[in-house]
C-alpha cells in the first residue's frame, strides 16, 4: 500500500519546468526579462501564474494591459485543461523547460475562455468532479458531503496541500465492498492533430476521435466486466479508440501518456483511475504521436 | 490535517497480485524517471534564477539614480571646463585677472569657514554622543550590581526556602507522633470508660442488691407484724377461753390493744419482748418490769468496778462508707453502734477481740450526728442533719418513731431518765423535750446559742453551746439555773455513771471536769500536747469508773488522762489517719472504740 502512496504523492508533485517569455510585439519601457517557474502538473494556469504577470507588469505601462492569455508554438493555451495534461499534449517530447509565450493583447475570444477571477476556475473545478462522481458513484458520494467540504477540496488544490486535500478526496475513491470498482471510469482521451495550428477536424477515417464540438472522447466504461473481470487499459482503447493501440503486426505509432509516463497496457483502469486521476477525478490521457528518434 | 486513508483492495486483488506488481512497478520507475529528468534538474536552478532576478530589481533603481548623478557631476564638469575655456580669452587684462582671483580665494574662504563650522559642530556632537556612552555604562554597571544583588537575594531566599521545607517537614514528624499519642490516648479514654461502664453496671447491681435487701427487710417486718398479730391474736384466743366474761367487761373499758397487751404482758411475764407500751399503764407496768428483771432505771443499769487503760489496738474495720460522727457501746451489752455522714447506723458486736457486724438500720434521710442506747439496751436514738431524730428498736427494720420539729441539724439526741422522754439538741437555738409514747414534742426550750451537746439528768438538762458556754436547765420550769463559762466552743458534754461530775471537751483543746455537787466549780483542766481538737463535734468521754477522761485528737492519736492524778497516762497513736470524732468505752470497761473522718473504727484494749 506504501506504493500506492508513493504514486499518489509523485503524481500529486509533479512539476514542469517553464520559461515565460513575453511576447516581443508587447509596448514594454524596458526589456523584460524571461521568467521561469516550475508548474504543478495537476494544477491550472491562470491558478499558478500570479507571479509571472507581476513580473511582466513591471516593465509595462498600465494601459497596455488586457487579459493574459498564453500560447505555445502558435496554440493558445486552454486554461481549463491541467497543465500536465496541456505539457503532455503539446510538447512532452521537446527540450525542456518549456516555452510559453505570454500575451496581454489580443486575447482569442473563439478559442479561450475568459478567467477574470478565481471563482470561475473553482466553479469549474467543483463541476468536473461532481461529473465524475456522477460517472462513479451516480453522485451519492459527493452530494452526501458538506459545503465545507467541497471547499476543502479546491483549498487543497490551491494551496498545494496534498494531506487537505486527500482527506476528502478519499472518499470519492471508495466503492462499496459488494462492488469490485466504479460503476463507470471518468477518463477523457485528447488527441493533438497532426496539422499542428488546427487542434480540431481530423480525417474522417479516424471515426470516434475528437472534433470541434467533442474535443475528447468520454464514453461509459465499466471497470469489471460481466465475468467480473477487472478491465484494463487496452481493454479501453480497444473499446473507444482502438487506433491508438499498436497492431500485431505494425510498428508503434502512439503513446498514450498519463501524467507524462506510458502505464503498460494491461494496467487495470480501476487502480489507473483512483491512482492516476487529476484532482478532478478525472482520468485526462493523451494520445500523441511517438516521437521517430 | 486528518490522516489519508486508502480504498481497500478486494479480494480478487490478492490474486492479481503477482502480476499486478509488474505493471505498478512500471509505473512508480516510469513517474520517478519523469521526475528526474523534468523537476529535479530544472528546481535548483529556477530558483537561483529567481534569487538573482530579485537583486537586480533592487538594484535597478539604485543603478538609475547613480547614472543620473553620474550624469549630472559629468555636465557640471563640463560646464566647469566651459567656464575655464571662456577666461583664457581674458588673460591679457591683468586687473581682472586679480579680481577674478580674489574672487575665487574669497569663496575658497568663505567654504573654508562653512567647513571650519561643520568641523565644530560634528566635534560637538561627538563629545555628546561620548556623554551619553558613558552615561550608559554607567547605568548598566549600575544595572548589573542591581542584578548581582537580586541572584544574592534570590539564593538566599532559595537557603531560606530550604530551612522552611525541612522545618515543615519537622513539624510535620512532630505532628504525627502527636497523632499517635492521640490515638493512644483515645484508646486509653475508650478502655476508660469501658471500664467506667462496666463499673456502674457493678454498681447497679450493688444497688439492686441493696434493693434487694431492703425488700427482705420490708418483707421481714411484713411478717413480724403478722405474726404479732398472728401471736396476740393467737393469746387472745388463750385468754377468752377460760375468762370470757371478764375479758368482755375489759372489753368494754378499754379497748382493743392496751387491755389485751396487759394481760398478755402478765401472763408471759419472763418475755418482756413486747415493747409497745400505753399512757395508762407506764409507771405502774414499769415498776412491775423493774422488779422482775431488776433493772435500776434511775442509775446506771450497771457498775463498773474498774476501766482497763487501752494500751493496743486490736482491730481496724472500715466501718462506713463516709465520715463517721458517733459511737456509742450499749449500757447492758458488748454491742457497739456506729453512725455517720453515710445515713447508716451499724450495729456490731465484739466477740472474742473482733469487731463483727450485726445489722444495719437503714432508714434515716439525712447523715448521723449523735447514737444514745437507752439504759435496757433495746433502744437506740439518733439524731441527724435534717433536724429528724429517729427512735429504733435494735432489731427493727424501721424506726419506731421519727421525732421531727427541728429546723436545723439536730447535735444530740438524750434519753431522759422517764423513759418515755427524751431530750434533742440542736443548732437552730432550741433544745426540745419528747414524749416517745406518742413521738411528740412536748417542751421547747429556745436558747441563744447553738446547742453542741446536751446531757439530761433526772431533773436537770445540761447543754453545751457554740458561745463558750454549759447551761443548766430545771426541766420543769424550763429555766436556766446556772451557766459556766468556758475558754472555747463547747463541742461534747459527759457525765459519770454516778451523775457526780460532768467533762466537757471545748475547741481551745482543754478537757475541763466540774464537780456538779460542789456548786458547779471547775475541778481539772486536761491539756496534752499534741491534742487539738479537730471539730466542733469531737467527743471527750469519761471511762464507766469514772477514773479515766480519754478524747480523739485531730491527727488520730488516741489520748488518756487519769482522773485523780491529772496526768496523761497514754497517747495511743498510728491506728487513725484523721481526726478522730468519737469515743466510746465499753460498760465492762475492757474496749474502747475510736472512730474518725476516714471511715475507719478501731478497737482498743489492753491486751
Amino acid at each position: 500500500m506504501t506504493d500506492d502512496k508513493d504514486v499518489l504523492r509523485d503524481v500529486w508533485y509533479g512539476r514542469i519546468p517553464t520559461c515565460f517569455t513575453l511576447y516581443q510585439d508587447e509596448v514594454t519601457e524596458r526589456e523584460a526579462e524571461p521568467y521561469y517557474l516550475l508548474l504543478p502538473r495537476i494544477s491550472y494556469l491562470t491558478l499558478v501564474t500570479d507571479k509571472v504577470k507581476k513580473h511582466f507588469l513591471k516593465v509595462m505601462k498600465p494601459e497596455d494591459v488586457g487579459e493574459m492569455w498564453f500560447e505555445y508554438e502558435g496554440t493558445p493555451l486552454k486554461w481549463h485543461y491541467p497543465i500536465g495534461l496541456l505539457f503532455d499534449l503539446h510538447a512532452s517530447n521537446t527540450a525542456l523547460p518549456w516555452n510559453i509565450i505570454v500575451h496581454f493583447k489580443n486575447f482569442p475570444e473563439a478559442e479561450l475562455l475568459h478567467c477574470l477571477y478565481k471563482d470561475t476556475i473553482e466553479a469549474y473545478f467543483m463541476s468536473c468532479i461532481k461529473e465524475a462522481d456522477a460517472l462513479k458513484h451516480k453522485s451519492q458520494v459527493i452530494n452526501e458531503m458538506q459545503k465545507k467540504d467541497h471547499k476543502q477540496l479546491w483549498m487543497g488544490l490551491q494551496n498545494d496541500k496534498f494531506d487537505q486535500f486527500w482527506a476528502i478526496n478519499r472518499k470519492l475513491m471508495e466503492y462499496p465492498a459488494e462492488d469490485l470498482g466504479f460503476r463507470y471510469i471518468p477518463f477523457r482521451i485528447y488527441q493533438v492533430s497532426f496539422n499542428i495550428h488546427v487542434p480540431i477536424l481530423l480525417q474522417a477515417n479516424l471515426a470516434g476521435v475528437a472534433s470541434s464540438e467533442r474535443p475528447f472522447i468520454q464514453k461509459l466504461f465499466r471497470p469489471v466486466d460481466a465475468d467480473g473481470q477487472l478491465q484494463s487499459l487496452g481493454d479501453l482503447l480497444k473499446d473507444v479508440f482502438p487506433i491508438a493501440l499498436t497492431p500485431e503486426d505494425g510498428e508503434k505509432k502512439f503513446q498514450v501518456m498519463i501524467h507524462g509516463i506510458e502505464p503498460l497496457l494491461e494496467t487495470p483502469m480501476q487502480w489507473l483511475s483512483e491512482h492516476l486521476s487529476y484532482p478532478d477525478n478525472f482520468l485526462h490521457i493523451s494520445v500523441i504521436p511517438q516521437p521517430t528518434d | 490535517m486528518a490522516a489519508v486513508t486508502f480504498p481497500a483492495v478486494s479480494g480478487s486483488w490478492s490474486k492479481a497480485n503477482m502480476s499486478a506488481a509488474a505493471w505498478k512497478r512500471h509505473i512508480i520507475r516510469q513517474l520517478k524517471h519523469r521526475d528526474r529528468t523534468q523537476k529535479y534538474m530544472y528546481q535548483d536552478l529556477i530558483k537561483s534564477y529567481n534569487k538573482l532576478l530579485e537583486r537586480t530589481k533592487i538594484f535597478d533603481p539604485l543603478n538609475e539614480r547613480l547614472q543620473v548623478e553620474f550624469l549630472n557631476i559629468f555636465s557640471d564638469h563640463l560646464n566647469s571646463r566651459l567656464d575655464v575655456t571662456s577666461t583664457v580669452h581674458r588673460l591679457e587684462d591683468p586687473e581682472t585677472l586679480q579680481l577674478q582671483h580674489q574672487k575665487e580665494v574669497t569663496k575658497l574662504e568663505k567654504t573654508n569657514g562653512e567647513l571650519a563650522v561643520q568641523i565644530y559642530e560634528l566635534g560637538q556632537n561627538l563629545q555628546i554622543k561620548q556623554k551619553e556612552l558613558e552615561e550608559l555604562q554607567s547605568r548598566l554597571k549600575g544595572v548589573e550590581g542591581f542584578f548581582s544583588g537580586v541572584v544574592k537575594r534570590n539564593v538566599e531566599l532559595h537557603e531560606s526556602v530550604k530551612k522552611i521545607t525541612c522545618e515543615n517537614t519537622n513539624i510535620k514528624q512532630r505532628y504525627d507522633e502527636l497523632l499517635k499519642q492521640h490515638r493512644t490516648k483515645e484508646e486509653e479514654l475508650q478502655k476508660i470508660t469501658n471500664d467506667l461502664s462496666e463499673a456502674t453496671a457493678g454498681i447497679v447491681k450493688l444497688k439492686s442488691l441493696q434493693a434487694d435487701d431492703m425488700n427482705n427487710d420490708n418483707d421481714r417486718e411484713c411478717q413480724a407484724r403478722w405474726a404479732k398479730q398472728l401471736a396476740s391474736a393467737a393469746a387472745k384466743v388463750i385468754d377468752t377461753t377460760p375468762k370470757t366474761v371478764q375479758c368482755n367487761e375489759d372489753t368494754a373499758n378499754t379497748d382493743e390493744a392496751p387491755a389485751v397487751i396487759r394481760r398478755a404482758f402478765r401472763s408471759a411475764s419472763a418475755t418482756f419482748l413486747s415493747p409497745i407500751f400505753t399512757l395508762k399503764e407506764n409507771i405502774l407496768y414499769k415498776m412491775r418490769r423493774v422488779e422482775s428483771l431488776c433493772d435500776d432505771f434511775k442509775g446506771p443499769s450497771f457498775v463498773c468496778w474498774s476501766s482497763r487503760l487501752p494500751t493496743k489496738a486490736l482491730e481496724i474495720v472500715e466501718a462506713h462508707e463516709s465520715d463517721i460522727n458517733a459511737a456509742k457501746f450499749s449500757s447492758i451489752s458488748q454491742t457497739l453502734a456506729t453512725g455517720g455522714d453515710d445515713r447508716i447506723i451499724k450495729l456490731w458486736d465484739v466477740v472474742a477481740g473482733r469487731l463483727e457486724s450485726r445489722t444495719s438500720l437503714q432508714r434515716s434521710s439525712s447523715g448521723i450526728t449523735s447514737i444514745e442506747f437507752d439504759p435496757t439496751g433495746y433502744r437506740i436514738l439518733a439524731a441527724s442533719y435534717e433536724g429528724a431524730v429517729h427512735l429504733w428498736e435494735v432489731n427493727a427494720c424501721r424506726p419506731t418513731y421519727v421525732l421531727t420539729g427541728h429546723r436545723h441539724k439536730v447535735t444530740a439526741a438524750k434519753f431522759k431518765s422517764l423513759y418515755h422522754q427524751a431530750v434533742t439538741g440542736s443548732f437552730d437555738r432550741t433544745l426540745k423535750i419528747w414524749d416517745l409514747n406518742r413521738g411528740a414534742c412536748t417542751d421547747t426550750i429556745q436558747v441563744s446559742s447553738y446547742c453542741s451537746d446536751v446531757v439530761s439528768l433526772e431533773f436537770l438538762v445540761i447543754s453545751g453551746h457554740h458561745d463558750k458556754k454549759i447551761r443548766f436547765w430545771d426541766c420543769r420550769t424550763k429555766v436556766c439555773t446556772n451557766e459556766i463559762p468556758v475558754e472555747g466552743r463547747v463541742t461534747s458534754l459527759n457525765v459519770t455513771c454516778d451523775h457526780s461530775q460532768l467533762l466537757s471537751c471545748s475547741r481551745d483543746d482543754t478537757l475541763k471536769v466540774v464537780d456538779l455537787r460542789k456548786m458547779n466549780c471547775c475541778r481539772q483542766t486536761f491539756r496534752a500536747d499534741g491534742f487539738k481538737c479537730g471539730s466542733d463535734i469531737t467527743k471527750a468521754i469519761f471511762s464507766p469508773d469514772g477514773s479515766f477522761v480519754t478524747a480523739g485528737s485531730a491527727d488520730g492519736t488516741l489520748f488518756v488522762w487519769n482522773v485523780k492524778t491529772g496526768k496523761l497516762e497514754a497517747s495511743l497513736a498510728g491506728q487513725h489517719s484523721s481526726c478522730v470524732n468519737a469515743v466510746t468505752w465499753s460498760t465492762s470497761g475492757e474496749y474502747v472504740v475510736s472512730v474518725d473522718r476516714g471511715k475507719k473504727a478501731v478497737l482498743w484494749s489492753d491486751y
